[in-house]
């Protein structure tokens, strides 16, 4: 499922190319985005991400979950793909795990939510 | 080989075994699982959760426990006990439950709506006239021993246990008391059933000798790697029928760009990162305190497994089904994110856990088909495997049992 709106922060405007793949609202939303991507695909957004996330990441560390305005949402958002896209091409070079048991034998059937404030536990 | 590297000496402290081939019935026989589940499951504490998703007085949470094909509710009783009762309701079976988790006055089965309260007894049954000899206060929810270890939840099925559940978690319990699970309260879970034995799964995550072949592509760098080529462990401790492999870490690790950038907004130290010093850890963890340590697999006999790092933890519950079947539940508790980039940090750790752990499943499966055949009748041990070896014996030893 796709994230509502795409806007984010101003001085991340040049990300919003990536917003329609891979701005996407669960941890098995992003996992699903990555094995049907092509590589070519994977490492664009990679390439990209990579060049922000360190002051992405920078500005989201000043901000607390549970209160992002709608764009930073989309930042995290954004980045939280580029964490699930990481191994596709630090580790795999393709985006499915290398000789490894299909995803769909071993869903996430529990995930941490994206945006809301942590504390407590989820059962 | 670097200093840092354990030798292989492991297995000769402990009289008890040998380097022997071990046979392999007990990962493929059926007649021997049934047996398994009578004499070693049947008789375990299970664990089912923690006591931090049981915050108030009506707090539940329903599980199943697919090995006595049992659903299972836990809940915070009006004495601030946790008690624990099978989900079936006294009137005619059906479950009594329907939601995964929340907050209860009663629970009521949405069948004809007999109702129970939060100590499980029934209190509500419409049109009681029409039950002349019904005694409301002899009937109740089924309820199972409950109790409690570091704030993980334990049931046991037998109405009289022969192990408390302090005395089950033994030495390797009592070295681990102390560790903050109860800060890991940020949970995902995944959860799947595999066509291989409980006991190949429980293994896959207690030797590391595997780690610079099967993990090549991804966790040999961190947890072996050029100065521990072929992933020797630290250390294995056997601690009655429990065990502990504590791996090893390599501290040179330079991190990729996004692995770089998750290692520094995570809450606590991300799980392919080297250990943390500024940690400290309780007795049982990384016992013989090298440098050079990761995690430790931590296993309390016979299904459940606790990887433990400094700044997070996870557990597998492996409950058998039949001895080719095993519903693997994998549960992440991760430190709540501080910011918002922490989160970042958190799908990180989730996505190269599950990757990692989908390498290793695939040996499963293949295991298992060929074993079933009979043919392969002999498994080879590593030193380093004594984990294995340890398990092979104790199921064993109890298979003995009477």
């Amino acid at each position: 499922m796709k994230s509502s709106n795409n806007t984010l922060p101003q001085a991340f405007s040049e990300l919003a190319v990536f917003c329609e793949q891979w701005c996407l609202e669960s941890s098995q939303a992003r996992n699903a985005a990555r094995i049907s991507a092509s590589m070519e695909d994977i490492r664009d957004f990679y390439d990209g991400a990579t060049l922000h996330a360190e002051s992405a990441l920078a500005h989201l560390s000043t901000l607390q979950l549970g209160e992002l305005p709608e764009a930073d949402g989309n930042l995290l958002r954004l980045m939280l793909s580029l964490a699930e896209i990481g191994p596709a091409v630090e580790w795999f070079n393709q985006p499915r795990v290398r000789d490894g048991c299909d995803e769909s034998h071993f869903p996430l059937v529990i995930a941490i939510p994206d945006l809301e404030a942590q504390g407590d536990i989820q059962g | 080989m670097p200093e840092s590297i354990t030798a292989l000496n492991l297995t000769a402290k402990y009289p008890e075994l040998n380097h022997e081939p071990v046979d392999t019935d007990i990962y493929w026989k059926e007649e021997l699982f049934a047996e398994e589940k009578d004499k070693i499951f049947s008789r375990a504490w299970h664990c089912l959760g923690r006591v931090e998703e049981l915050n108030e007085v009506g707090s539940f949470f329903k599980r199943k426990m697919p090995t006595f094909n049992l659903s299972v509710i836990v809940v915070r009783s009006s004495d601030n006990e946790i008690k624990a009762f099978m989900n079936a309701c006294s009137h005619r079976g059906n479950d009594v439950e329907l939601a995964d988790c929340g907050k209860r006055k009663a629970f009521t089965c949405k069948f004809h709506a007999w109702s129970y309260n939060l100590d499980g007894k029934l209190v509500g049954v419409p049109d009681e006239a029409g039950f002349p000899d019904l005694i409301k206060s002899d009937i109740g929810l089924r309820q199972f021993k409950c109790s409690l270890w570091e704030g993980f939840v334990f049931v046991n099925l037998s109405s009289e246990p022969q192990l408390t559940l302090k005395e089950y978690m033994g030495q390797q319990g009592a070295d681990l008391e102390g560790y903050p699970f109860h800060l890991g309260t940020s949970k995902f879970q995944f959860s799947g059933v595999i066509d291989t034995n409980w006991k190949f799964l429980v293994d896959s995550f207690c030797e590391t000798y595997h780690i610079p072949i099967l993990h090549r592509r991804t966790i040999n760098s961190t947890m072996a790697g050029p100065d521990n080529i072929h992933g020797r462990t630290v250390d294995i401790r056997l601690k009655g029928d429990h065990r502990t492999t504590s791996v090893w870490g390599n501290r040179k690790y330079q991190p990729k760009t996004v692995q770089g950038l998750a290692f520094k907004h995570s809450p606590g130290v991300a799980i392919t990162s080297a250990g943390d010093d500024s940690i400290e850890l309780p007795k049982g963890l990384n016992e013989t305190r090298s440098p050079n340590w990761s995690i430790d697999v931590c296993v309390f006999f016979p299904g459940l497994v606790c990887v433990i790092g400094a700044g997070m933890y996870f557990t597998h519950q492996m409950w058998p089904v039949s001895a080719g079947k095993t519903h693997w539940e994998m549960t992440g508790y991760l430190r709540p994110a501080a910011n918002a980039a922490e989160r970042f940090g958190q799908e990180h750790t989730m996505a190269e856990l599950r990757d990692a752990v989908l390498e290793d499943a695939n040996t499963l499966e293949r295991m298992q088909r060929n074993v079933s055949t009979g043919l392969v009748d002999k498994f080879y041990f590593h030193d380093h495997e004594l984990s294995l070896r340890y398990q092979h014996f104790t199921v064993k030893k109890h298979l003995e049992d009477s």
